[in-house]
């Protein structure tokens, strides 16, 4: 049976795996920034307390 | 002496058109990967020496900050994918000037760009040093995007039992763009070829 470059199994499958991880790579970016700017969040991935010790 | 030889079979054509396609897939990408090496290592020096820092603090909108890197290093990835794509049709590639295939390869190169230059700003978060991140991501690159693909082909096209492996992965490791770009490549060579067996 003849198949076409646009067919799922070929092209169009990668084709749109492109087109969906182009935005979604994009929004990780912005959501890993977001979070590296959150202090709360930092302290909470650093294992840090609260409060900060008074030397 | 005459040399008169018969003319190739339409199977011939077909084989000629794979091999082609090993060569382009694998070809493609590493040429690409050197200019996603070099975007890595731009983005990590400038988070080592703290140059982004020194503009985040001076009030600059951190979403500004990488739609600005993505717009100009898109633009120069595109200038590198005509390029190639110009150089292959001139070079009568035929199963790249064939039918639709023209359209696929357009729409992977221009797809492509946008999605692994996104996902290696996310990988730069993983690097510490500039040379480091370079080296090794463009052998990532290379390996990923540019052997795997060959790899599953080939578990797709040797037997009936190997097939179904071979799609399965392929289903996965698209999840990582260089291997999406390397195997949609590869499939376009190898369309006929998909067909007849």
């Amino acid at each position: 049976m003849p198949m076409d470059p646009l067919d799922l199994e070929i092209g169009l499958a990668p084709i749109i795996y492109l087109a969906v991880g182009s935005a979604f790579f994009f929004l990780l970016l912005l959501i890993i920034e977001s979070l590296q700017n959150s202090e709360k969040f930092m302290r909470k991935w650093q294992g840090e307390e609260n409060n900060v010790e008074e030397t | 002496m005459v040399n008169d030889p018969l003319p190739r079979t339409f199977q011939q054509l077909q084989i000629n058109n794979t091999i082609s396609g090993f060569y382009a897939s694998f070809i493609f990408s590493m040429a690409l990967a050197f200019k996603f090496a070099s975007i890595i290592a731009f983005i990590v020096k400038e988070r080592a020496d703290r140059s982004k820092h020194q503009q985040i603090v001076s009030g600059m909108n951190i979403r500004a900050y990488w739609t600005a890197n993505l717009v100009y290093d898109y633009v120069l990835y595109l200038v590198i994918s005509v390029l190639a794509i110009v150089i292959a049709i001139g070079l009568d590639v035929q199963f790249i000037t064939e039918g639709n295939a023209l359209a696929a390869i357009w729409m992977l190169f221009i797809f492509y760009g946008l999605s692994y230059i996104s996902f290696t700003y996310v990988a730069s978060f993983i690097f510490k040093d500039y040379g480091t991140a370079q080296a090794s991501y463009y052998f990532i690159t290379l390996i990923l995007g540019g052997l795997l693909p060959i790899l599953v082909f080939l578990l797709r096209v040797l037997g009936d039992s190997t097939n179904p492996v071979g799609k399965g992965l392929a289903w996965g490791l698209r999840l990582y763009p260089a291997f999406a770009f390397g195997e949609g490549v590869l499939n376009i060579g190898s369309v006929t070829l998909y067909g007849i067996r």
